[in-house]
């Protein structure tokens, strides 16, 4: 029986994603870009360009790679152009190796929920495959997938008021009243679990857990709560990327849960 | 970038006749921060190699000849081969750094005709080719001359198999 994943009312989340990293597509460059976009500009009319993201990709079997990375930078590097409805809410982002649908809240629209975002990378998936087809430039051979969850937690009413509370929003930290170290001023924290596939088995990738300290308008004292899960899918094809995103997903909502406090679930009305 | 080890600088005498490949290299190659034991650095013209224990001897010499590989204009191998593609150069040097120990054995460099690079060892136990079709995508074939078997994979995340082949050398 398929376990239901907790739901909530009203979730501290601010961004969304799913992206995909494929082989690079040395064409791919910024002609091509400004066609693609003739294809999206009726529902995102805004653009803007933005250096290149570095590859990312989760590896298994080998040690923690304590290694350079060699980029050889004797072109101009590839430029990252983003596509934006008005007001910026949705946007498409593509470079020569990624394709990467983000909602926002920033936007001032509310959460559209998984599905939706779900359908949305869906239908602009298939109209930028269909352009690299339409173009001739490449197979397109997706190499990752990621899922992306940005949560700002606040500070909660006669709890805590600022970074000084940042002990209460993982549920693996303990006040223990023995111990002469408590309330830290400032928390940082970055967990990493493998993420394996639907028989536990093999590994598919990872879930990386952030949780870091950070000022919003100014000067209040928030923290982002970032979850993402990122891996190989079994292809290319939607049918692939997408059982990979509902997978991740999937860990991202029930480490979500596990990992922050009751009294969080409380204040995010959780229902489920 | 952190040099924790010993620097070890070639002489004026022993400094490579620098190939367009090479200087192209040296002027624009940039390690990504975090990087703890980079097998070599450039500045200049020169080459300056910082060893670690863990590194294979041939490291360096391997790396020079796979920064010649850009030298290599497309139609080099006939009139449909590629240039091969500085990405796979790239990809092929984070590879070798990530799966090779101070006793692996020295492999080959071998262009491809689609703008690949291909590394091969042959051993007395067995053969092991590795081609980077793509900075993410490896085509790996294993020939193990012990019990004559034959496996192909792709490798893109899981390097398990693979390192356990280099280190059955």
């Amino acid at each position: 029986m398929a376990r239901t994943l907790p739901d909530y009312r009203s979730p501290p989340l601010v961004e969304t994603l799913l992206g995909v990293q494929f082989d690079p597509i040395a064409a791919l460059k910024s002609p091509y870009l400004g066609l693609l976009w003739l294809r999206f500009k009726e529902f995102f009319p805004d653009v803007e360009e933005r250096p290149a993201l570095e590859p990312s990709i989760e590896r298994f079997g080998i040690p923690l790679p304590r290694l350079p990375q060699l980029r050889l930078l004797t072109e101009p590097p590839p430029n990252r152009v983003w596509f934006l409805k008005e007001g910026g809410g949705e946007l498409i982002q593509v470079q020569q190796d990624r394709f990467i649908f983000n909602w926002r809240a920033s936007g001032g629209t509310e959460y559209p929920r998984y599905d939706s975002v779900l359908r949305s990378f869906g239908r602009y998936f298939e109209q930028f495959r269909s352009f690299i087809h339409d173009e001739g430039l490449a197979e397109l051979s997706v190499n990752q997938c990621e899922v992306t969850y940005v949560n700002i937690i606040e500070p909660l009413e006669g709890l805590w008021s600022g970074h000084e509370g940042g002990f209460n929003v993982l549920s693996v930290f303990r006040d223990d009243p023995s111990m002469a170290l408590r309330s830290p001023e400032r928390v940082k924290v970055s967990l990493h679990y493998p993420l394996r596939d639907f028989d536990g088995n093999s590994p598919l990738g990872r879930l990386r857990v952030e949780l870091a300290p950070t000022v919003q308008e100014g000067e209040r004292q928030v923290y982002r709560l970032t979850l993402t899960a990122r891996g190989q899918p079994s292809g290319s094809d939607i049918a692939d990327v997408t059982s990979f995103f509902n997978h991740g997903r999937a860990a991202i909502v029930r480490a979500f849960t596990e990992l922050t406090t009751d009294r969080l679930h409380e204040e995010w009305g959780r229902t489920q | 970038m952190m040099y924790n080890e010993k620097l070890e600088v070639p002489s004026y005498e022993e400094r490579e006749e620098a190939s367009e490949g090479i200087q192209r290299l040296s002027r624009s190659l940039s390690l990504s921060a975090g990087a703890a034991t980079p097998a070599f650095a450039l500045a200049d013209s020169r080459f300056y190699y910082v060893t670690s224990p863990r590194q294979p001897s041939w490291i360096r010499e391997v790396a020079v000849e796979l920064a010649k590989l850009l030298d290599l204009e497309a139609g080099w191998g006939g009139r449909s081969s590629e240039a091969i593609s500085e990405q796979n150069v790239a990809s092929a040097f984070d590879l070798l750094n990530m799966i090779a120990v101070s006793n692996t054995p020295r492999p080959d460099v071998v262009p491809t005709v689609v703008g690949g690079v291909q590394l091969d060892w042959s051993t007395v136990r067995a053969d092991l080719e590795i081609e980077i079709v793509a900075p993410f995508r490896l085509h790996v074939l294993w020939e193990n001359h012990e019990d004559e078997s034959i496996e192909e994979i792709e490798v893109v995340s899981d390097y398990e198999r693979l390192v356990r082949w280099v280190r059955a050398l």
